[in-house]
């Protein structure tokens, strides 16, 4: 009760300044610094919440590194097989890389992880000859922050789906965005690499049809749901457990 | 020790600009090239510039891949083969002369790779995630060898059709202590960072200076007549 007298007093004293207590003065006046020190400890959290930090920003890279090292496996291990590399590529990536975006989200939870992962890998691929696909990704990034309206979402496990098979439909149409931009220059260069007439059936099929395009964004959103169901169960099993992840 | 030494020089001479503009380059050439003889010719040059750099064997074996490449997709093409897919050749072949000036990107120090691309107009937090990328792909690489030891040692991989017939688990041993890996050095350089101020708004200056030089501008007017006649012929 004691105490409890001495922290009214403190934020008394700290609302009317002119107010003076006469007993337990040196009491009153360290926790008066206590208690300013503590809101304004408070104020820097709550601004440290909404802006990314530089170890915010340290998650993202080595989460993206991981996805990077997963597509780049994934990417010429499907190209072999055609049918693989059009429908399946992407959905594939989204169901391995579900765990390390789940990781990001659930340790920051801060608006603003979409747009960082977005630019960040538009810019990794106008570095490797893409440039027309950063504005694309910079897009399909906004998309995903919006379905991210809200608190706390990026530890809700639905939102992070919902997000996540958005993403995923983004890289799936992302891998077609190259052939429509420049459709007569890819049949040129596909007719002097000597893609099959197989293949580039299935090529047009892919991107004239739009049941076929439905058929991929499918074959994506499911892999990208069962990436997320997947992750989620490792991030209950092993990172909550651990203390890693709230 | 001293030809290290040496190579590390040659490359802290070059703008990181300069490569990051010749990357630029090799993605044009290597997307618009008329003849395929003229991205050949371009990717002989990039290994001439690696190889002035000090990077003559990693160069020699992009070359290698480059060739066998072209020769297995002109194989595949005469004997009518269709596996491996011919997609596959296209892709590496496009691939390679842009990754040539890229890792001589990532050859040069980190400080001077920040400070090269603290030129750009792009926003502080996009610099720093990518030079973290770029820097953190070794480790990552370091990381997985010493994940697949110790899964190899605890029987993990005895066969194949026993990884094959447990994919779950076998992906769940290997991204569990992928990340927690990941997130340690994720953190300890966060930290470096912090303690070295980069949270400071004030304007940084680095140890090390990005300033262009003569080569730099040859170098990049070279590279730059070199696409315009390769991609308009």
């Amino acid at each position: 009760m004691g105490d409890r007298a001495i922290y009214c007093s403190a934020v008394m004293q700290q609302s009317h300044p002119g107010v003076y207590f006469f007993k337990h003065e040196l009491v009153v006046s360290n926790l008066m610094r206590f208690e300013i020190e503590r809101r304004t400890t408070m104020n820097n959290q709550d601004q440290t919440k909404k802006k990314i930090t530089v170890r915010d920003i340290m998650t993202i890279a080595a989460m993206m590194v991981l996805t990077l090292v997963v597509s780049g496996v994934t990417g010429p291990l499907t190209l072999p097989f055609p049918f693989l590399y059009l429908y399946v590529c992407a959905g594939l990536q989204m169901f391995l890389c579900a765990t390390f975006y789940l990781v990001t989200a659930n340790r920051l939870n801060k608006h603003g992880i979409f747009l960082v992962w977005g630019v960040v890998y538009g810019a990794l691929l106008a570095l490797s000859g893409y440039i027309f696909l950063l504005p694309y990704f910079v897009g399909v990034a906004v998309i995903c922050e919006l379905t991210m309206t809200g608190k706390n979402t990026y530890r809700s496990p639905l939102r992070n789906t919902i997000s996540w098979s958005v993403w995923g439909l983004g890289m799936m149409i992302g891998n077609a965005v190259p052939i429509w931009a420049a459709w007569d220059s890819y049949v040129e260069q596909a007719s002097a690499s000597g893609f099959s007439q197989e293949v580039f059936d299935m090529q047009i099929d892919m991107l004239s049809s739009p049941w076929h395009m439905i058929g991929a964004c499918a074959i994506t959103v499911v892999l990208s749901v069962l990436g997320c169901v997947f992750g989620n169960r490792i991030l209950r099993r092993h990172f909550q457990k651990a203390g890693v992840l709230q | 020790m001293s030809g290290e030494k040496a190579k590390e020089k040659r490359i802290r001479r070059v703008n990181v600009l300069a490569l990051l503009f010749i990357t630029v380059c090799a993605c044009a050439v290597s997307y618009l090239a008329g003849h395929m003889w003229f991205q050949i010719i371009f990717t002989c040059l990039l290994f001439g510039l690696m190889a002035v750099l000090g990077f003559a064997k990693t160069g020699l074996g992009f070359m290698a891949v480059y060739l066998i490449c072209h020769l297995w997709l002109q194989i595949n093409l005469n004997l009518g083969l269709r596996f491996p897919s011919p997609m596959t050749f296209s892709f590496i072949i496009e691939l390679v002369p842009i990754l040539m000036p890229v890792y001589l990107l990532v050859q040069a120090p980190s400080g001077k790779l920040t400070a090269g691309l603290r030129q750009l107009p792009l926003p502080t937090r996009v610099t720093l995630t990518v030079i973290v990328i770029l820097r953190f792909m070794p480790s990552v690489m370091a990381e997985f060898a010493d994940v697949k030891d110790a899964m190899r040692i605890r029987g993990f991989l005895r066969s194949p059709f026993q990884v094959l017939r447990h994919p779950l688990n076998t992906m769940e041993y290997v991204i569990v202590p992928m990340v927690f890996r990941s997130l340690i050095i994720a953190d300890e350089l966060a930290s470096s960072c912090i303690v070295r101020g980069i949270e400071n708004p004030c304007k940084k200056q680095g140890y090390y200076l990005n300033q262009m030089h003569p080569g730099d501008g040859v170098l990049m007017a070279g590279a730059l007549i070199i696409t315009v006649l390769f991609a308009v012929l």
